[in-house]
């Protein structure tokens, strides 16, 4: 076996922005590696293992780490590269700075003896305890005798160094490019109504309701872009309620989408992407089902709905923690979760409270209004710009029977709401 | 107020000692309270009384009609009561509920049990009642409670216009009806005006752990729980309810004047009164301290304190103290008297205090006076291995139901206020952390409230505005209450009769709810047990001394007004030194020169900020060149001032000056004197200040001179230091410097072993020993004990060596260390497996000890030994590794420079050369002066120079200006760097970071004290690589 490591020092992490998101840079590295290389493995945050020794037929190492280093430096990006008698040397020889593709087995020994200890990954008490015992390169480290070593450090850093030496096994976790669904068709003739769209759409569809069925996945999300000549391809969007694999359901919600689109020019190909795609959690038959579920529909009136209007368009209502009667009923997004609030149980004082509120307080006469009973202070809300300050009534109001008003301090008077 | 509205009384108040609930002061509820008329107001904070002295305190000073009555809520689940005093005994029947309910809590909380309730535990108190839940449980618990409060319980209402108040109160009436219980008003006043809103929820938003924007129906849905205008709560209760009020409040008469304190009376022998044992103490003592006869000046101090002390009845006091501190004698136990005490004759003798009335000019007012009708206050130093003794000593002998400790309020301050507020507004952690950081605290001229508001008003969020604001308001608010460090309340009877008492975080340890501001205002007795490093550093090296002379060694013996020992101080020869070993002190030594023991007592209290920043060292150095100089506007004032040359240091001065000069009468000087000395409890300087100036302009003095003395008053502020303190400073300060003179080796090594205290590293206090030319010997197994001692070093006879202990080495476990000690033989162990064979010591002691080279002289070098100890196995120690067929492998000896990092690793310090020898031998200061070349004639300062090494100092006091004092230590001695503010600002990170600091800036010299300006700095940690030496931050 002939390890190969490629180390790229743009992708560590920088100590002023922890928790910066790379690992996908990674895996892109990752994937263009693998069209070269069939064993690939990720080494967070910033390097790749390769095993070139299956490859030695097609291409020698040293050629494959040349040309491999070209590429990715074309792509910008910068590589420090080394061959290594363990995956685990290898990669200490490119964490060095990287060495010569040329490198024999005589000059790796050397440059790895001559690393100091700090370079080595071992974990920071061990390499203090070595320390302190005036061990500080990995020389010192491979020149100990097994079993004395093994008796005062434990098998761990024993271990270490067989990984080190090639010795023992170091498997790897071998990298497996994502799963997706890219297909295209090209038309025989130009569409230029939408309609036309249907069938190589179905088409497109049933090809993935098959590689769901076989891959046993399911997706909520797919890409359909259809493509113009001489124009920039129009991009749509279909998403789906819950996890879905069936061509009909995705042909209705896309009959739905596609008729809020206007086209702007012929169609001479489509193509149909889905990136996320999810396993598939089987659903239990009702043996007793017809064929339109029961349990089904709100899912489905929820997905055509928002394919309708726009995910953007639904909103469930909510009950808020708030004195503020405005704030207490509210309105969120379909899709957001419910931000549990603490303080949810309500006092049960809101028995004098109508159900029917007002969009906004109307104004009043005061003269207009018969007190019954209050007043009910609500003074709240100071930290976000709707503090209120009113004194709240029951009142008659004389046309309309029995009202919800409020007083504010200016001595101003509005109906709140009504009492059905 | 209006005559038209009925006489209203609020019983149920809380204030902010109601932690996290209530949102006003207790000051400013009686003031607001008393401002709208009411008649009386009950502070009932919850299960506790921790606010009423505040209070109390407030209504006597502005002299207000309102009554103040005492009491205290509780609430449970399904019980909402408020409990009220009605006179003494109900006080005390009170403070034993509180006391009975958070003694079996943890700390910080309280639990009332249904057994608490009896009508034999609170017949004199008076309950007020909120029903809660269906009428027939409610029928139920009023039986119950009519039982327990027969004729004193009452049906509270409360309105708040809140949505179910009117059905709530129709409730309680028609319970009342039933029960036949009588009705009153009460409002849960959690704050004295609606604009602590915001502030209260805050306070519920912190208590729940969430934000005021999701705390929902935690917090009130109105700000109707404010002290009310009369009109309103007629409008809203009715006159009869009202009237009710004022009916149960005339029926409380408890004065927290009343408490008298009741002094342990069974110290006085049978058959004697205590004036006349006291009397008999003193003669005994005077013999002992006087052996040739007292002094007549002195006789008669004693018979004017002694006929004080028993007009005002404190003999008692005097007896406490007394006794306590002859125990700790008897154990061997150092101790001293200090602060106000040693103002005072009858405490010498008694052996109190150590300051000779015959040395010092003592103002007896200062601690004891008529008019002040208050115990003086008296604080002992004690050694401060020993002092759990002395503690224990006061719970044995008095009981815990006597003795507890005096509580120390923590408030908000900076940080806390801003975390708690910012989280609570919902800011990010982070974005708190950073504002944190970038205000500066210390900054004098623009406090860090201000640069708070600035930073708020640039934000464009309203709500930046109100956090500011909040957190102004939040500030100096209690948290929790937390015990004093050594100030124990010593009552004749049951504590809880005066006070309650709950359990602190110590286990074993109870805590009373008033601190000590609380307790002086009340007149009552608090001994103050303190700890001090310097009393057992000073004993062990008597007792070393003693030990290696062979023949008594006592503080009695060391001979006063020794010259050798003024003169090292002289030259600022004083690392070890009490009190005057700060780089502060060091450099003001050779300016202030003292050679008589008053000189000592002036050093100590001139070298502090208040005194430096009141102007007040120069004029005092230039007066006392030429006294003859110095005029005095009239004779009254020369008698204060004469002593020090004109300048006011002390505070006893202050006081005198101010009878003397502005004719304030001993009762408004003294109350000068609080307000310096309580500063932070919102004082009335400024007042007394202007009544100063106008008293001595009324005077005849010139406004010029009046300006003068303000100021340096104003610098007393914080810092104003009674000459009595300095004195019995001074006094250990030369006992130290002369064991320091006389006896290095001995000294340091006491010092070493009393770690931690003092102004030094173990590591800086060797360096300077081994200036002074005595031999440091290393950690021997073979030679060492557990505690550093004394040698007698084969090469010089006039000075023991100093052999390091084991203490001094990381990672070796003291018990196991020690069983080796006891079995080691006569000369030494012959080899490891001696040591071995004992199977004491587990691997990591090995690895300890042969890491600081201890096993030198039985093995090979540390490396070498480590590997070898590592291979033990455990459990068989008399098999070799031999045994095993491991090769004997040889390891290199560590270089020098390795062999140094190890000694800071092991022991926190080394015996070879300093890493900056080494450093300057292998090149790398080019151009780099030592310490010592610093005071070289051949350097005419000012000039340029670079300086190099380790950061053993960084030091920010205060007062200077944003500057900051870093003090590096090379192979030759130590540098004061100044680095001034705006350079630390530029190289921020550099300062705070580096371990070895490289400076380049310009030498100033002024006589003898030099010190660098810097103008650039290099951190060159780097080259130390692994090494790490801790610098003591001081702020």
């Amino acid at each position: 076996m002939i390890w190969l490591y490629l180390h790229f020092p743009a992708l560590q992490p920088d100590p002023d922005h922890p928790g910066e998101q790379r690992g996908r840079l990674l895996e892109r590295l990752a994937l263009r590696a693998y069209r070269r290389v069939a064993h690939v493995a990720l080494q967070p945050p910033a390097g790749l293992v390769l095993e070139a020794g299956s490859m030695w037929r097609l291409e020698t190492p040293e050629r494959l780490q040349q040309s491999l280093c070209h590429d990715l430096q074309a792509l910008g990006v910068s590589v420090q590269a080394s061959r290594g008698q363990s995956p685990l040397a290898a990669r200490l020889l490119a964490e060095a700075g990287g060495q010569p593709p040329d490198l024999t087995a005589e000059q790796q020994q050397e440059r790895l003896a001559a690393l100091p200890l700090q370079a080595c990954g071992l974990d920071e008490a061990s390499r203090i305890a070595l320390a302190r015992l005036g061990l500080r390169t990995c020389a010192d480290l491979l020149a100990l005798p097994t079993a004395a070593l093994g008796r005062r450090f434990g098998t761990e850093l024993l271990h270490w160094r067989e990984r080190l030496l090639g010795r023992s096994a170091d498997p790897q976790d071998w990298f497996t490019p994502p799963a997706f669904f890219d297909q295209h068709q090209e038309l025989n003739e130009d569409i230029e109504h939408l309609q036309g769209v249907r069938f190589p759409l179905a088409r497109l569809l049933q090809a993935l309701e098959d590689y769901c069925q076989q891959t046993q996945q399911a997706t909520d999300e797919l890409a359909l872009r259809l493509h113009h000549r001489e124009r920039p391809p129009t991009d749509l969007s279909l998403g789906s309620a819950v996890p879905e694999t069936r061509a009909s359901a995705w042909e209705e919600l896309a009959r739905l989408h596609l008729e809020r689109v206007t086209l702007y020019a012929p169609v001479t190909a489509i193509s149909l992407r889905c990136r996320c795609l999810q396993p598939r959690t089987a659903q239990s038959a009702d043996l007793t089902r017809s064929a339109a579920t029961t349990t089904d529909e709100p899912h489905r009136l929820l997905g055509r709905l928002q394919a309708r209007l726009g995910r953007q368009a639904l909103y469930r209502s909510a009950l808020r923690a708030d004195y503020r009667p405005d704030q207490r009923n509210g309105w969120v997004p379909a899709h957001g979760r419910s931000i549990r609030t603490r303080g949810m149980t309500a006092p049960d004082d809101s028995t004098g409270h109508p159900l029917w509120l007002l969009a906004q307080p109307q104004p009043v006469q005061r003269q207009r209004l018969q007190l019954l009973s209050g007043p009910e202070r609500i003074q709240t809300g100071w930290w976000d710009l709707r503090g209120i300050k009113r004194d709240y009534y029951r009142a008659r109001l004389l046309e309309h029977g029995l009202a919800w008003v409020f007083e504010r301090p200016d001595g101003q008077w509005f109906v709140a709401g009504y009492f059905s | 107020m209006s005559g038209v509205t009925p006489p209203f009384a609020e019983l149920h108040a809380l204030s902010n000692f109601s932690f996290l609930r209530g949102a006003s002061h207790p000051e400013e509820l009686i003031m607001q309270a008393a401002e709208l008329g009411y008649e009386a107001l009950a502070l009932t904070d919850e299960c506790s009384v921790a606010g009423v002295v505040r209070a109390w305190q407030r209504k006597r000073q502005q002299q207000l009609s309102i009554r103040l009555i005492v009491g205290s809520e509780f609430r449970r689940d399904d019980l909402h009561l408020i409990v009220l005093a009605s006179n003494r005994e109900g006080y005390a029947q009170l403070c034993r509920l509180i006391t009975r309910c958070r003694r079996r809590a943890p700390k910080g909380s309280y639990q009332l049990l249904d057994e608490d309730l009896t009508p034999e535990a609170l017949p004199d108190c008076l309950a007020l009642w909120y029903p809660a839940g269906s009428t027939e449980t409610g029928q139920d618990r009023a039986a119950w409670l009519a039982a327990v409060f027969p004729d004193r319980l009452w049906i509270a209402l409360r309105h708040h216009l809140s949505a179910g108040d009117d059905a709530r109160c129709r409730q309680a009436r028609q319970l009342a009806a039933v029960s036949g219980l009588p009705l009153v008003c009460a409002n849960d006043v959690h704050m004295h005006t609606p604009e602590r809103q915001m502030l209260q929820d805050t306070l519920t938003a912190i208590r729940h752990g969430c934000t005021v924007q999701t705390a929902g129906y935690h917090l009130f849905p109105n700000a109707e729980r404010h002290l009310r205008s009369m009109e309103r709560l007629h409008s809203l209760y009715g006159e009869a309810l009202l009237t009710e009020s004022v009916r149960i409040a005339r029926r409380c008469t408890f004065e927290l004047d009343s408490l008298s304190y009741e002094y342990p009376s069974e110290l006085v022998p049978p058959g004697m009164s205590a004036a006349d044992y006291l009397r008999q103490l003193t003669r005994e003592g005077e013999q002992r301290r006087y052996p040739r006869g007292t002094p007549l000046p002195v006789q008669a101090t004693l018979r004017k304190e002694l006929q004080l002390i028993t007009d005002l009845g404190y003999e008692h006091f005097f007896l406490t103290i007394e006794d306590l501190v002859r125990f700790a004698r008897n154990r061997g136990i150092l101790c001293q008297g200090r602060g106000s005490a040693a103002n005072s004759a009858v405490c010498y003798c008694l052996g109190i205090t150590e300051v000779d009335p015959t040395k010092a000019t003592l103002l007896f007012e200062r601690f004891v006076s008529k008019e002040r009708n208050e115990p003086p206050d008296i604080d002992v130093d004690f050694e401060h291995e020993r002092r759990e003794e002395v503690m224990q000593y006061i719970y044995v002998k008095y009981g815990r139901h006597r003795a507890a400790l005096a509580a120390t309020v923590i408030t908000y301050r900076a940080k806390s206020a801003i975390r708690d507020v910012g989280k609570a507004l919902g800011y990010p952690t982070t974005d708190l952390d950073r504002l944190i950081d970038g205000l500066d605290r210390r900054d004098r001229d623009n406090p860090w409230y201000d640069q708070l508001q600035q930073q708020c008003q640039s934000r464009e969020d309203r709500l930046a505005a109100r956090f500011a604001r909040l957190v102004g308001e939040i500030r100096h608010f209690p948290r929790h209450l937390s015990q004093h460090v050594g100030g124990f309340v010593i009552a004749a009877d049951n504590l809880d009769r005066l006070v309650p008492t709950e359990n602190a975080a110590m286990a074993e340890r109870t805590v009373i709810q008033w601190d000590k501001d609380d307790l002086e205002a009340l007149g009552l007795l608090k001994v103050d047990v303190l700890a001090l490093g310097m009393l057992t550093a000073i004993r062990k090296c008597l007792q070393s001394l003693q030990q290696f002379h062979g023949r008594p060694f006592r503080v009695e013996d060391i001979p006063p007004d020794d010259p050798a020992t003024y003169r090292m101080l002289q030259q600022a020869d004083s690392v070890g030194v009490f009190q005057v070993e700060s780089r502060a002190q060091m450099s003001m030594l050779p300016r202030l020169r003292p050679k008589t023991f008053y000189d000592l007592v002036v050093q100590i209290a001139i070298v502090r900020p208040g005194p430096i920043q009141g102007d007040m060292v120069h004029p005092y150095l230039t007066h006392r060149q030429d006294p003859d100089s110095v005029t005095y506007p009239n004779e009254a004032i020369r008698k204060v001032l004469e002593r020090t040359y004109g300048v006011p240091i002390f505070q006893e001065q202050v006081i005198a000056l101010a009878m003397a000069a502005a004719g304030f009468s001993p009762g408004e000087a003294d109350q000068l004197r609080r307000a310096m000395a309580s500063w932070k409890r919102h004082g009335h300087m400024e007042e007394l200040q202007s009544r100063l100036i106008q008293g001595m302009l009324d005077n005849g003095h010139s406004a010029d001179f009046a300006d003068r003395l303000c100021r340096q008053i104003q610098g007393f502020g914080e810092y104003g230091f009674p000459e009595s303190h300095a004195a019995s400073f001074a006094l250990l300060a030369y006992v130290s410097a002369w064991l320091k003179c006389h006896h290095p080796a001995a000294f340091c090594c006491a010092l070493l072993n009393s770690q931690p205290m003092g102004f030094y590293s173990p590591s800086q206090l060797l360096q300077d020993l081994r200036r002074h030319d005595v031999t440091l010997l290393p950690v021997d197994i073979n030679r060492s004990h557990w505690d550093h001692s004394l040698e007698p070093d084969p090469e010089q006879s006039s000075t023991p060596a100093l052999r390091l202990g084991f203490r001094q080495v990381k990672g070796v476990n003291r018990e196991r260390l020690q069983a080796v000690l006891s079995a080691r033989p006569e000369g030494g162990f012959a080899d490891l497996l001696g040591i071995r064979r004992l199977n004491l010591l587990h691997r990591s002691d090995w690895a300890a000890l042969a890491s600081a080279d201890a096993l030198s002289a039985l093995a090979g070098h540390r490396y070498q030994v480590r590997w070898d100890v590592m291979g033990q196995v455990e459990s068989t120690p008399l098999l070799q590794s031999e045994l095993f067929g491991e090769e004997p492998l040889s390891l290199t000896a560590p270089a020098e420079g390795e062999s140094i990092l190890e000694d800071y690793h092991s022991l926190g310090l080394t015996l070879g050369r300093h890493p900056l020898a080494l450093l300057r031998e292998r090149g790398h200061l080019p151009g780099v002066l030592t310490a010592d070349s610093l005071q070289d004639e051949g350097l005419s300062p000012p000039c340029a120079v670079t300086v190099c090494g380790l950061v053993t100092g960084r030091q920010r006091p205060g007062s200077a200006s944003g500057v900051t004092f870093v003090t590096l230590e090379d192979e030759t001695g130590n540098v004061n760097v100044v680095v001034w503010l705006d350079l630390a600002r530029r190289q921020r990170q550099v300062l705070l970071a580096s371990h070895l600091l490289r400076v380049r800036g310009k030498l100033e010299r002024e006589g003898d004290v030099i010190h660098v300006i810097a103008h650039h700095l290099d951190n060159c940690s780097a080259w130390l690589s692994e090494l790490k030496v801790k610098s003591r931050d001081f702020h």
